[in-house]
């Protein structure tokens, strides 16, 4: 499939060689880049120009998710970076509006009647209502924690917000402004959609569910029944993470739910990544059920891969059905790529695969050949993508480009690029931002760091097997980027020192199979992931004090004693280990009993526990599901922390203080 | 009905002992005749609830309750559906499951109790083996360990009826699991027979599903009180406990006894259970100008506060429930041990064959004297083997044998028992006195049966 | 075809005003309404197996706990047995609170706690979450807040949080951490704890008031109406229309209104056992679920009506008992599926009874019935 660049008026967005990058792949810890000057970067030029000078990350943009007026003349942009929304007259491609708003806003959605937008602010845990006209601040709506996809119900009625933070949905009354009910969601519920027929909120979650770490994970498409405003099917999407944005086809194009996901190989040794077929990404086409109340039995899902045999379409973010259903726009943020899905062909591809060969589909490199009919190179890293009324154009939020691809869908090409106003000058930070992003320097571009670190820094909750080439050995999990400065060394079995050296010429060799990234790079690199902060924590309260329960769980935390007044050895106390002076890490490794026979070490690097309660799952094999299971099950000796003596509700309070680290 | 108030009336009116004795005659008689192991049918007769001593009657001093609970054969009534489930298929079965809980983990403070009862349970059930099992088919005991830990324990009954599918089981030590077997075996049905708990509250729930054959702290405390002031004649006892279930339980009905009779004790004071320094408790005793010992707990700490006490010069009577009567308190004391009084849970120097014969089987298999837990285990083993052997596989018709026991008497190796309508053992206890560095043993003689041998329920 | 319609219509209307007018004429002769129409689910028509031990109607559909899963009628008809296969936590099914605003179904099991919603099960147990204890015996449901009465006391799940919270003897008025039912008020909730009487949460001010046996002894009732009649209480029902809670007991009933207490027991009412494994109570209706049948009291007019199968015969009785003491029996064509009650749940003016032999649904029905001669 040939890669069809921007037009030349927006100039130098051409890869020079797609392929020829390195993607710096960072599971235990971070992404550090390897040296190698003599490669260039194959990420799109960008307009505005390199700079080492300091420029705050609110300077920038970062458009991230779009919604369009009912006539298409204007779209509006939220852009989580600057805090801002923007109002883009798709006539004259300007800005036209601007609005502040709460923090890091990612979502955003429109009235039926056009008159209202919605902006979820994923920091501030509100959701702004504006005056689509007039872009006055109306009110802030109080939602859960870490809202982002939002939609009304076709009544204009009930605004639905998913809270990635919170695992569920909050459901406002638009009347009132109150929250009246919030639904309990997959893992990380990111994006929603509201079903064409308006019977239905559609809500992916972007992680799977939290289950045991050996067994390939499942994702939830969650959906609302509207009319009863209640969780009517929890849908099994197997085998994948990372859905994000969904797309119902219109029922003439078959009425299937497009959910763009990633399919991972991670109990694989990574090395296999040089074979190929190790992170593979794609579409889940669902098939709704019937009836709004049907239950999750009733939906049919298809996975299909969107990758080239030896071209990959690394991190699927928007997703956009044109209104006639020929189309449907698959952005691939990781490579730059919108990919063009002929609705008709993919919908012929489902229909005459057998069931039997149906779970075939998700693992089949060259199916894409069959739907996909175009790729269109846009900005860097492309998110949310929209069609237009009319069917005739879509546009791509670039977002780290500060920019909007608009692409002419009857000549399936670029028409042009709004730029909406970022900083020309490029600083460090950015410049290690678009790297993260970028899988392009990744063997057959499989991977950017952000896909193992998806929405900006998470684990993935996922265990991978990273060094040891034998099955089954030496798996762990997945760790955290978020807040991660001053808590070196790095990696499971804390051999890196820290961030530069994290993965060095060694780990791009064994583990990213590619070349590794120039002395610059790594420095942008390690500034960017330097300054990824944890959220505030939702679980402290607004003051800040302790609850009861946390404070009961601190002086247990903080113990020398046990509950019969023996001293406990200071080598087995909370706070030895997870030195509060270090983000709760002492910085070193410790055996705690819970090696097992797979691995071949047995002392592991004490994490941090900040932000500990939304790390699921622990240990560094990914073994304790919830943060009980690390005393309940895996510390029978008494070596990860005396707590044999606990009770129930002992430990409860140390889980509640742990809990607002 | 009318019959048991005039029973009570009597009583009252000071006509309580003629016909207590006459009732215990009348079981007596009616018990006389019957086996070993074969229960006979309930006596038509009333016994004081828990064989309470007059005095410590709740209320009895003032008025005649608006009801009295335990009293008649109504009190473990059960009109539920177990006995309609199929019975189980022999021929599918390999073996008969019995379920068995208790605490055997080294570290937990109870496993000695609960390794002898398992013992005393493996004896019994091998000895039904050896007289072919049931219809030929094997007993098979499916032990789990007792672990307070994370509440593990809680689902052990659960398993039994899902996944042993045990027929009946035994256990435990701890009053709390126990507790809380019995508050699952109401829903779940599967027979209890407990023969370690000290608990009395256990046979208090009117669940028909339990039955206890160790004396319990009510039969020690009545016992113990009506001998410290009664026939010893002290009048101002303290009380040391070990601060758990175990210790606050037995405590509290001594104390609620003496109370009743007219002796509060002066000063209670309590222990943890590690504790070796006593010094603490025991200068608070010794201020309290105390003229007895009451100490609810295990041998071993008795064995230090009597060395510590008398090193202190407190020269107290000193008396024990069940649990500090173990050779242990010997070895500690030592010479300090002399005079201590205890209740027995057994008499280990009975002559009769049966307990002969068992202790030198328990001897020879586990290379220790069989106590008072193996040997209720065992007999309570029995008492549910045989029942299954009666009623055949349907856990309502076990249940219902067990009940046959209800106002009759079991001889076995501990001794006999008397089962009241809770299916609780109320036959008289046995006090030890150590006597030249050994204890001596004699049967409980309450003052309130006026000298009347005390056999009346043996 | 409208026309035919309209007729129709006005011929039903014509036997309907006769009828009325018929059964105005006859109401003296009749008996009250009595529930009369019984439908069984047993495994004699494909019910799981034994005891069914609760009920819990949402709109058309009931759930009823039993010790092989859960099962979900609709409309009168078992559309799915639940089983732990299809991840429910455990096999012996407890309890089951719906919650009306979101719709998830909790369910207390003797496995662990489970949340069915949206077609899947989710799991909370004692190692895996903050759930006190796995012998999960009540669940309820108080806005964001799940209730849930464990063997090893209280625990409180904020839904929204995530936080677990647990209420025994070391943080509240317990005085044994047992607990079985629970009942939510407007004002207060309420628990029924096994051993420790019936303890009152108050949702605003968070403070707990037990309510234990005021003369503290196991063995008796000192008087009749001093207080709740024994501490081991099985189930607690809160009345909003009467301001009044109910505790039923192995050892009797007990009401208090705020002020005076009522207690019943066989020997003093139409209870027909002291062993009551649930009460509820709503407007004049006060319905004990004991093991020797179904009894409904009117506390206005002290009226007590036991529906059951003759313990003996098996063959369906009413027994009446009116205030002044003296006692009715009527024979009814259809019964309960068993004497032994555990559960019931009321479907507007209907009822779905949990009994230790099935599931059975009860209509209420004015007839002709006969007495038997006794």
């Amino acid at each position: 499939m040939k890669v069809r660049s921007a037009s030349p008026a927006i100039g130098g967005s051409r890869p020079r060689n797609p392929v020829a990058g390195i993607a710096a792949f960072a599971l235990v810890a971070v992404m550090a880049i390897l040296v190698r000057p003599s490669v260039a970067s194959a990420a799109p030029q960008a307009a505005g120009t390199d700079s080492g000078s300091y420029i705050p990350r609110s300077q920038y943009l970062s458009p991230v998710a779009m919604t369009l007026s009912a006539d298409g003349r204007r779209l509006y942009i939220a852009c989580e970076d600057s805090d801002l929304v923007l109002a883009v007259d798709t006539r004259t491609q300007k800005v036209e509006r601007r609005v502040r708003v709460g923090k890091m806003p990612r979502g955003i959605a429109l009235s039926p009647d056009g008159k209202t937008l919605y902006v979820s602010n994923e920091d501030s845990n509100d959701v702004t209502e504006i005056d689509a006209e007039t872009f006055q601040v109306r009110r802030t709506l109080a939602v859960g924690w870490g809202p982002v996809g939002l939609t009304t119900d076709r009544d204009g009625n009930v605004l639905y917000v998913a809270n990635t933070l919170g695992d569920d949905i909050s459901l406002v009354d638009l009347k009132s402004g109150r929250e009246f009910k919030r639904l309990e969601a997959g893992h990380y519920p990111e994006y929603v959609a509201l079903s064409r027929d308006g019977s239905r909120v559609y809500v992916a979650n972007l992680l799977a569910r939290v289950a045991p770490v050996d067994r390939p994970p499942v994702s939830e498409l969650t959906v609302i029944d509207t009319s009863r405003q209640i969780v009517a099917a929890r849908v099994d999407v197997p085998g994948v993470i990372q859905m994000r944005h969904i797309t119902e086809l219109p029922a003439s194009a078959g009425g299937y739910l497009l959910v763009p996901f990633m399919r991972p190989k991670n109990l694989n040794p990574l090395v296999q990544i040089q074979q190929g077929w190790y992170l593979t990404h794609g579409l889940a086409a669902i098939r709704p059920a019937a009836a709004a109340s049907d239950g999750p039995k009733n939906y049919r899902v298809a996975e299909v891969l969107l990758d080239d045999i030896d071209r990959y379409y690394a991190d699927g973010f928007g997703v956009a059905a044109t209104p006639d259903g020929r189309w449907a726009l698959v952005t691939a943020s990781g490579a730059n790529v919108v990919s063009v899905v002929d609705s008709a062909k993919l919908r012929h591809l489902l229909q005459n695969t057998p069931p039997a060969r149906q779970q075939e589909l998700a693992n089949r490199l060259d199916s894409a050949s069959h739907f996909v009919v175009d790729r269109l190179l846009v900005g860097r890293n492309p998110t949310d993508v929209l069609a237009s009324p009319d069917s005739r154009f879509a546009y791509i939020a670039n977002r780290m480009d500060d920019t909007v691809s608009v692409v002419d869908l009857g000549r399936m090409r670029i028409a042009s690029t709004i730029d909406l106003g970022g900083p020309k000058e490029i600083s460090r930070q950015r410049r290690g931002e678009r790297l993260f992003f970028n899988a392009s320097h990744c063997h057959q571009g499989q991977m950017a760091c952000a896909t193992c670190h998806p929405h900006e820094g998470l684990s993935d909750g996922l265990a991978w097997s990273l060094e040891t080439p034998q099955l089954g050995r030496d798996v762990v999990e997945n760790r955290t980027l978020f807040g991660i400065d001053g808590t070196s060394p790095f990696k499971w079995n804390g051999k890196n020192p820290n961030l530069e050296t994290q993965d060095g010429p060694r780990t791009a060799m064994y583990i990213f199979r590619s070349q590794g990234f120039s002395p610059k790079q790594v420095n942008d690199l390690v500034t960017y992931i330097d300054s990824l902060q944890l959220p505030r924590n939702p679980h402290l309260t607004s003051n800040g004090h302790l609850t009861d329960a946390q404070a009961r769980g601190r002086a247990i935390f903080f113990r020398d004693r046990t509950a019969d007044g023996r001293l406990i050895s200071p080598l087995n106390r909370c706070y030895t280990c997870h030195s509060p002076l270090t983000h709760y890490t002492s910085r070193v490794s410790m055996d705690v009993g819970t090696a097992t026979h797979y691995d071949t070490i047995h002392a592991f690097d004490v994490p941090q526990l900040t932000g500990v309660a939304t790390r699921q799952p622990y240990l560094h094999n990914g073994e304790a599901l919830e943060l009980e299971d690390i005393w309940t099950m895996f510390n029978p000796e008494d070596k990860h922390g005396i707590t044999s003596d606990l009770n129930k509700a002992q430990l409860n309070d140390l889980i509640e203080f742990l809990k607002t680290l | 009905m009318k019959g048991r108030n005039v029973v009570f009336l009597n009583i009252r009116n000071g006509f309580a002992i003629l016909i207590f004795a006459l009732a215990c005659i009348l079981v007596t008689s009616a018990r006389s005749q019957s086996t070993a192991s074969t229960p006979a049918k309930p006596a038509p007769t009333a016994i004081p609830y828990a064989n309470m001593p007059p005095a410590a009657v709740p209320f009895g001093r003032y008025r005649k309750p608006y009801q009295d609970w335990f009293v008649d054969s109504s009190t473990l009534e059960y009109y539920g559906a177990a006995r309609e489930r199929p019975d189980g298929d022999l021929a599918a079965l390999k073996t008969i499951n019995i379920g068995f809980l208790g605490p055997l983990d080294a570290n937990n403070y109870d496993s000695p109790y609960g390794i002898a009862m398992l013992h005393g349970s493996q004896m019994a059930v091998d000895d039904a083996n050896a007289h072919g099992g049931y219809h030929g088919k094997p007993f098979a005991l499916k032990v789990h360990d007792d672990l307070p830990l994370w509440g593990a324990s809680s689902m052990a009954i659960v398993n039994m009826v899902y996944d042993d599918r045990d027929w009946v089981m035994l256990g435990s030590v701890d009053s709390s699991s126990t507790h809380i077997e019995l508050r699952a075996t109401l829903k779940l049905e599967l027979p209890i027979m407990d023969t370690a708990t000290n608990d009395p509250t256990v046979t208090q729930t009117r669940i028909p599903w339990l039955m206890h054959n160790f004396p319990d702290d009510r039969q020690q405390g009545y016992a113990l009180a009506d001998y410290i002031f009664n026939q010893r004649h002290l009048k101002r006892v303290g009380i040391l406990q070990v601060n758990n279930r175990y210790g606050r339980a037995g405590k509290d009905v001594f104390f609620e006894t003496a109370r009743r009779i007219g002796h509060q004790p002066l000063v209670e004071v309590w222990y943890a259970p590690d504790t070796t320094d006593f010094s603490a408790q025991l200068e608070t005793l010794k201020s309290s100008g105390i003229d007895g010992l009451v100490i609810w707990g295990d041998a071993a700490q008795a064995g230090l506060v009597l060395k510590q006490m008398r090193a202190m010069g407190m020269r107290q009577p000193v008396f024990g429930s069940s649990r500090i009567c173990y050779p242990e308190v010997l070895k500690i004391a030592g010479p300090a041990a002399e005079g201590l009084v205890t209740i027995s849970a057994i008499d280990p120097t009975r002559t009769d064959p049966a307990w002969q014969q068992f202790r030198q089987r328990f001897l020879a298999r586990f290379h220790t004297e069989p106590d008072a837990y193996a040997a209720y285990a065992y007999d309570g083993m029995n008492i549910a083997i045989a029942a299954i052997k009666k009623a055949g596989l349907n856990r309502g018709t076990i249940m219902d044998a067990l009940r046959q026991y209800e106002m009759t008497r079991y001889t076995g190796v501990s001794g006999t028992a008397f089962f009241d309508y809770t299916l609780n053992n109320i036959a008289p206890v046995t006090f030890a006195e150590v006597h030249n560095g050994q204890f001596v043993y004699w049967p409980e003689q309450r003052t309130d049966w006026h000298g009347k041998p005390v056999s009346f329920l043996r | 075809m409208e026309r035919a319609s309209a007729a129709s219509h006005g011929r039903k209307i014509l036997w309907a005003v006769g009828i009325l007018i018929l059964a105005t004429g006859m109401a003296a002769a009749q008996n009250p309404s009595f529930y009369t129409k019984w439908t069984n689910y047993t495994s004699a028509n494909g019910f799981p197996p034994g005891e069914v031990y609760c009920v819990t109607v949402d709109g058309n559909r009931v759930w009823a706990g039993t010790g092989h899963g859960l099962v979900l009628l609709e409309n009168g008809r078992v559309q799915k047995v639940f089983t732990t296969k299809d991840g429910l936590a455990g096999s012996a099914v407890m309890s089951v609170a719906v919650d009306q605003l979101t719709g998830d179904v909790w369910i207390g099991t003797f496995g662990g706690l489970s949340r069915y919603s949206g077609g899947q099960f989710k799991n909370y147990t004692n190692l895996t979450s903050g759930l006190a204890n796995d012998l999960v015996y009540g669940v309820a449901v108080q806005g964001q807040y799940l209730w849930v009465a464990t063997t090893a006391g209280v625990n409180r799940l904020d839904t929204h949080t995530g936080s677990w919270s647990i209420f025994n003897e070391s943080n509240a008025p317990f005085e044994e951490p047992w607990t079985y039912g629970i009942s939510v008020g407007a004002e207060k909730i309420y628990f029924a704890v096994w051993g420790g009487g019936v303890l009152s949460y108050d949702r605003a001010n968070h403070y707990w008031k037990p309510y234990t046996d005021p003369d503290g002894e196991m063995e008796l009732v000192l008087y009749r109406n001093q207080g709740l009649i024994h501490n081991i209480v099985s189930s607690v029902s809160w009345n909003p229309d009467t301001k009044t809670f109910w505790a039923s007991t192995y050892f009797g009933l007990s009401s208090y209104d705020g002020r005076n207490w009522h207690n019943y027991l066989t020997k003093d009412s139409g209870l027909p056992s002291n062993f009551i494994n649930a009460v509820k109570s709503r407007g004049n209706q006060v319905w004990a679920c004991t093991q020797k049948g179904l009894s409904e009291f009117n506390p206005t007019t002290n009226t007590w009506v036991t529906y059951r199968p003759d313990l003996k015969t098996g063959r369906g009785e009413i027994l009446i008992t009116r205030p002044d003491g003296s006692k009715r029996q009527i024979a009814s064509s259809s019964t309960l599926a068993h004497n032994y009650i555990l559960n019931l749940d009321f479907q507007g003016d209907d009822l779905w009874v949990a009994t230790a032999n099935g599931l059975s649904h009860g209509t209420r029905q004015p007839r002709k019935v006969a007495a038997i001669p006794r």
